[in-house]
């Protein structure tokens, strides 16, 4: 989340969805991080059936300033309506699918796979328009929440997240 | 007498009798006319034709007249209109022939003869030369006459002298001429919507599924949308009934009920709607009708004056974009944040259903003061997980380490007491956990302070 957080807070006036977050999100930290809790949506749904209806209905009314998906299996096909639903608004959507998930093909112009590290976390460029990188890439994340020297990353549940309508970079 | 298109082909023609009809086609089914249905029908057709002008008339023989005179511009055209008059009839459940000419009865004899559109004087005249004298209901007396006179179509009998026509056949006949040709004004008699709006179907078969009653629930929004349109009202909420079977297994009709943040008077939310919760719906016993409700009734609203429209949708979009989730996924699972202001983080953390309201003001109320200061990780688990204790250290996929100063949060003394403390602890992933300590153990046997995994920074 703290990757995204550029990219979110550009969008902040309008709604921000998370669907299907393995946890309960929760609103205080992401106000901290700059997000108005009551521009936050929470989508859950028991069937993954649903989830991807719930992501093409969010994506086709384009009222929605980002969305955020985790899922775990999607088929190929699913994938490729949802990014033929962003394309059609100006929703940021970003897709987040467990580190396996890297060898499938996917429509998607921009794929990263994030890893935690030491003092911030290393970006693997799986797929980008331009030529391809296989240098992974170094974000140091300070942050003040950590009274000593420390480093933070991300949780363990890093997942590769195939992304469609790219927005730069977080620098 | 009226066939189908595949009784036609087996060579079936109007007049035959019963017997002969089943000869030709053994599994026939021959329906007795009623003319109360056919009067329902051609009423619900009018009603759904209110939406392209309140101006809407019976004429004989089973014919709507429609003046669209002032309603061309704002549906495209005729072409437009006609396709959207016939794709609505056909939603309805029926055929018909649709025909325009600039002279009500004009219409009226076009479409009984299937004939087409004039859209100028000059080529209704033309096409009206050509329809035979039958057409015309005051003529039909004098038939054998007109045959024997040698007067088939209309260009003839306008030129027989009209004393003798009159005296011969009657003032109808000449003022039904006239009246086609425009060379006289009608009058027509407008329908008049009522009050409230009820309509019901009834369903030809007992359904036991209730996503097939998505077609009869069309027909029923259709008419509704027409009366709203007449009326120039907006309905914010309406009921669909089904209802089951009369007799000893009756049961009371099950209520659908669908509520709209935003009062509409357009079919294809609501149907939209009614589809998620019809597919979801289980029905106790078979449908054999249905009827619908308009319940809560607003004015329509005048359209925006802003020139362009907002890049991210209007609050009409955003609030029919969260009605179809919730229709879909249920109202326990869009949730808007909360949050609430307590010490104790999952107190505070609290999610609500989109529906419920609260003021900007009393939402600042409940946020803390400043929420930079508060390390808080930004997943939250549902419920804490107890830690295993390896070599004195708390371990989650490999020993933690601690990596901050402890947060002490004790609160809930009137319900449940709390008495934590938070440290962010660093796994060997480097991946950064949210832990507790519980300060007061419970029983004496166990001494040692429990750990806790509550949070993950993303």
């Amino acid at each position: 989340m703290r990757l995204l957080r550029p990219a979110l807070a550009a969008c902040a006036s309008r709604r921000i969805v998370l669907l299907q977050p393995p946890h309960p999100p929760q609103a205080l930290a992401l106000a901290a991080l700059g997000l108005d809790p009551s521009q936050l949506l929470w989508l859950r749904s028991t069937r993954s059936a649903d989830a991807l209806w719930a992501a093409e209905q969010v994506l086709r009314s384009g009222s929605c300033g980002a969305l955020l998906f985790w899922a775990n299996h999607v088929r190929s096909d699913s994938l490729r309506r949802l990014h033929l639903a962003a394309q059609g608004g100006e929703t940021l959507f970003f897709m987040l699918r467990p580190l396996s998930a890297a060898q499938d093909a996917s429509p998607a112009p921009l794929r990263l796979a994030l890893r935690p590290a030491a003092g911030g976390m290393t970006v693997d460029f799986i797929k980008r328009r331009g030529p391809q990188r296989d240098a992974p890439l170094f974000l140091p994340l300070g942050s003040s929440l950590l009274q000593r020297h420390a480093p933070l990353d991300r949780p363990v549940f890093a997942p590769a997240t195939a992304r469609s309508l790219q927005p730069t970079l977080v620098q | 007498m009226a066939l189908s298109k595949a009784a036609h082909i087996e060579g079936v023609l109007p007049g035959m009798r019963r017997g002969g009809v089943l000869m030709l086609m053994p599994d026939a089914r021959i329906v007795q006319r009623s003319h109360e249905r056919e009067a329902e029908a051609l009423q619900a057709v009018a009603m759904a034709m209110l939406q392209y002008t309140p101006q809407v008339a019976l004429a004989e023989e089973a014919t709507l007249l429609l003046d669209i005179g002032a309603s061309l511009r704002l549906f495209g055209g005729i072409r437009q209109l006609c396709a959207q008059v016939r794709a609505n009839l056909r939603t309805l459940g029926f055929t018909g022939c649709i025909a325009c000419a600039p002279t009500a009865r004009g219409a009226w004899l076009l479409a009984r003869r299937d004939a087409g559109r004039a859209v100028k004087m000059d080529s209704l005249v033309r096409r009206l030369n050509r329809l035979p004298v039958s057409l015309l209901p005051p003529a039909r007396p004098f038939a054998a006459w007109f045959d024997g006179l040698g007067c088939r179509r209309l260009d003839e009998l306008q030129r027989l002298p009209r004393p003798g026509l009159q005296r011969r056949c009657g003032r109808a006949l000449l003022d039904m001429l006239d009246a086609a040709y425009g060379h006289s004004p009608e009058l027509l008699q407008w329908i008049e919507p009522p009050e409230r709006f009820q309509a019901r179907l009834e369903l030809f078969d007992r359904l036991e599924h209730a996503d097939l009653l998505l077609a009869g629930a069309h027909h029923l929004v259709l008419q509704m949308t027409g009366w709203l349109c007449a009326r120039q009202l907006a309905v914010e909420r309406i009921l669909l009934l089904l209802e089951h079977e009369r007799g000893r297994v009756a049961c009371p009709p099950t209520a659908v009920e669908v509520a709209l943040a935003e009062p509409t008077w357009r079919d294809e939310h609501l149907m939209r709607l009614l589809r998620e919760r019809l597919a979801k719906l289980e029905l106790v016993a078979p449908v054999i009708g249905i009827r619908l409700e308009a319940q809560q009734l607003q004015a329509m609203a005048p359209p925006t004056d802003s020139l362009f429209p907002d890049p991210g949708g209007s609050e009409e979009d955003r609030m029919r974009m969260i009605e179809l989730l919730v229709a879909r996924l249920g109202t326990d699972n869009v949730l808007q944040a909360l949050p609430h202001a307590d010490y104790r983080p999952e107190i505070a953390n609290a999610w609500v259903p989109v529906h419920e309201k609260m003021s900007a003001a009393a939402r600042a109320a409940q946020m803390p003061p400043d929420v930079q200061s508060l390390p808080r990780p930004s997943w939250l688990l549902a419920k804490p997980l107890a830690l295993l204790m390896r070599d004195h250290r708390p371990f989650y996929g490999s020993p933690l380490r601690v990596a901050s100063n402890p947060e002490r949060i004790e609160a809930g003394w009137w319900s449940q007491t709390q008495t934590r403390d938070y440290f962010i602890a660093e796994g060997k992933d480097h991946a950064l956990y949210w832990i507790y300590r519980e300060r007061i153990n419970g029983s004496g046997e166990d001494a040692a302070p429990r750990w806790f995994l509550h949070g993950l920074f993303g």
